[in-house]
């Protein structure tokens, strides 16, 4: 099953009326991030950003036209990408892809993670000034985009904005035919049947698949949209402030240690992949008991082995004031939890 | 306006509902005494009968004409929470329902079942198992009906270790426990079979 054609989105069975509407919405946010040969490999997106970029995207489409009820502006809007300067709003609006795609579209009334943000770092202070004021919604508004949120089914909104990729597409492809297969019976529009078809999107995103070196499609798609919206972000010029840890600090005792530990010693990119595999291993470890001194210490021995670097691991275990024995073992379950190797380009800063 | 004794009658002898609801609703009833009138109640009865007869677009429509504008009542919520989620599939503001029963009737297993299912559906298995875990302190007491919902939450549970965390070992266990309290959970039994048969493989 090929996710170009136009024909086979009228054929294919959606439980949830909404998610045909989302299925356009991810084919469009799709089609801007495709690199094509015609334009050197390059994506809509990246060809907007040159001279005479525009030109060659509407020659284009004029050959090969967008799909009805969408004007070539439009595609061309889709291909601008916005200042990532404050919240990515826009994640609202977007599709999710194929994780989101038989949910409804989410509301800021609904959005749980802002809301407690909001009232936790910004209602709760008082502000000698409106800059003052309007700085601080700003850094949690950074801080948001790079939550994992439910309502944007554990992606994060900067993953939402960044929109989906050759991989989720393929994986798209493949869940729906499995979808087609499985309710070929029972085709309803119900609460039932769309309840029955999420269940099984979500058991389905988590089996490790031996074709992609056993990652699970979650695994995938989440990875794939980082990098794009790595990309996407170097290409804006998008540099992720430093001070957006002094409010993640308040969140987490071990992002509060790594960053007050390796700051001295680290560029502010490693210290950002480093809580990116706190943060990756805490969302799937919820049960390990909590020491977060030994956590912390394992984490910047994991993370320095990821990027291939010689490190003392008794200067580190004595730094955070824990046993080298205790990071060894703690090391071995990260390593085996996220799957990690050597030079892992989710977490190797060298690497984007 | 009815006198507070005649409202009270009606009230409980038009609305057919389980004890504990009975006591909850009267606690409401004097709580919000001043805010409430003849309509909160009547509206009330009709929601809950269109609901028991799954007319479900119905009940709702109730819900938003003469309900929406009372102090919130935590099994009402629970219900239009149900409506939103199981018939609408507008997981969002389900959520949103459950939340505020949460608060009213935090004793209501169905409430944290619920919120439990409504986080899996948004992919949120760490809350959701939270809530699983939070219905073993609700569901305090051997009556069937809890004795079943407190099985379907190991269950569930086992689910998520065995399927988001690869914890095997814990779903085992968490299966085991389910049928200690209910032996005949065939569905427990088949997953439990399965698992340790994976497991003997490993070795």
């Amino acid at each position: 099953m090929r996710l170009n054609s136009e024909n086979l989105v009228h054929t294919l069975w959606f439980p949830p009326k909404v998610a045909k509407e989302k299925f356009w919405l991810f084919l469009d946010e799709y089609f801007v991030n495709i690199p094509r040969r015609e334009w050197g490999n390059r994506a809509a997106y990246e060809l907007l950003r040159e001279p005479g970029g525009e030109e060659l995207i509407c020659q284009y489409l004029q050959t090969y036209p967008p799909r009805p009820g969408k004007t070539i502006d439009e595609v061309l809007d889709d291909a601008r990408l916005e200042c990532p300067n404050s919240r990515y709003l826009s994640a609202y609006q977007k599709s999710g892809g194929l994780l989101n795609l038989l949910l409804p579209f989410p509301e800021e009334q609904y959005d749980e993670v802002w809301n407690d943000l909001y009232r936790k770092y910004f209602q709760s202070k008082t502000y000698t000034s409106e800059t003052e004021r309007q700085q601080r919604l700003r850094e949690i508004g950074l801080l948001w985009n790079d939550i994992p949120n439910d309502l944007f089914s554990m992606l994060t909104p900067a993953q939402v904005w960044a929109g989906a990729g050759i991989l989720e597409a393929e994986l798209t492809a493949s869940f729906l035919q499995s979808l087609q297969e499985k309710f070929k019976d029972r085709k309803q529009q119900n609460g039932e049947v769309t309840l029955e078809a999420i269940l099984f999107l979500r058991g389905w995103q988590n089996v490790p698949l031996p074709s992609y070196g056993s990652r699970s499609a979650f695994e995938i798609i989440r990875s794939e949209r980082t990098q794009l919206q790595q990309h996407k972000e170097k290409l804006l010029g998008f540099q992720r402030p430093v001070i957006l840890f002094h409010i993640t600090e308040e969140v987490d005792k071990v992002i509060e240690m790594l960053v007050n530990e390796m700051k001295s010693y680290y560029p502010s990119r490693q210290i950002e992949k480093a809580v990116q595999l706190w943060v990756d291993y805490r969302e799937k470890n919820y049960f390990d008991e909590f020491s977060p001194e030994l956590w912390a210490a394992t984490i910047e021995y994991t993370i320095n082995r990821v990027q291939n670097k010689q490190v003392d691991l008794g200067k580190i275990a004595a730094k955070y004031h824990v046993g080298v024995a205790e990071i060894s073992t703690k090391f071995q379950t990260v390593r085996n939890t996220l799957k990690l190797h050597a030079a892992d380009n989710r977490y190797d800063f060298m690497s984007i | 306006m009815l006198l507070e004794t005649d409202w009270k009658k009606l009230f409980l002898k038009e609305i057919q509902l389980p004890e504990y609801v009975q006591n909850y609703s009267l606690k409401f009833l004097s709580r919000h005494e001043q805010t409430l009138d003849l309509t909160w109640s009547q509206s009330f009865i009709v929601f809950v009968g269109l609901f028991h007869k799954n007319r479900l677009d119905d009940a709702l429509q109730v819900y938003h004409q003469f309900l929406k504008r009372y102090p919130p009542h935590g099994w009402l919520m629970m219900l239009v929470g149900h409506i939103y989620c199981y018939h609408l599939a507008d997981y969002f503001r389900a959520r949103e329902f459950y939340r505020i029963a949460e608060k009213e009737i935090p004793q209501f297993p169905k409430v944290q079942m619920d919120l439990g299912l409504i986080q899996m559906v948004l992919g949120n298995w760490k809350s959701a198992l939270q809530h699983y875990q939070n219905v073993e302190s609700c569901a305090a007491n051997d009556s069937a009906n809890e004795t079943v919902i407190r099985a379907q939450a190991l269950f569930n549970q086992a689910i998520i270790f065995s399927s988001y965390c690869n914890n095997g070992n814990r779903a085992i266990e968490l299966l085991q426990s389910a049928l200690d309290i209910r032996p005949d959970y065939a569905l427990a039994q088949e997953m439990l079979q399965k698992l340790q048969q994976q497991f003997s493989v490993g070795d």
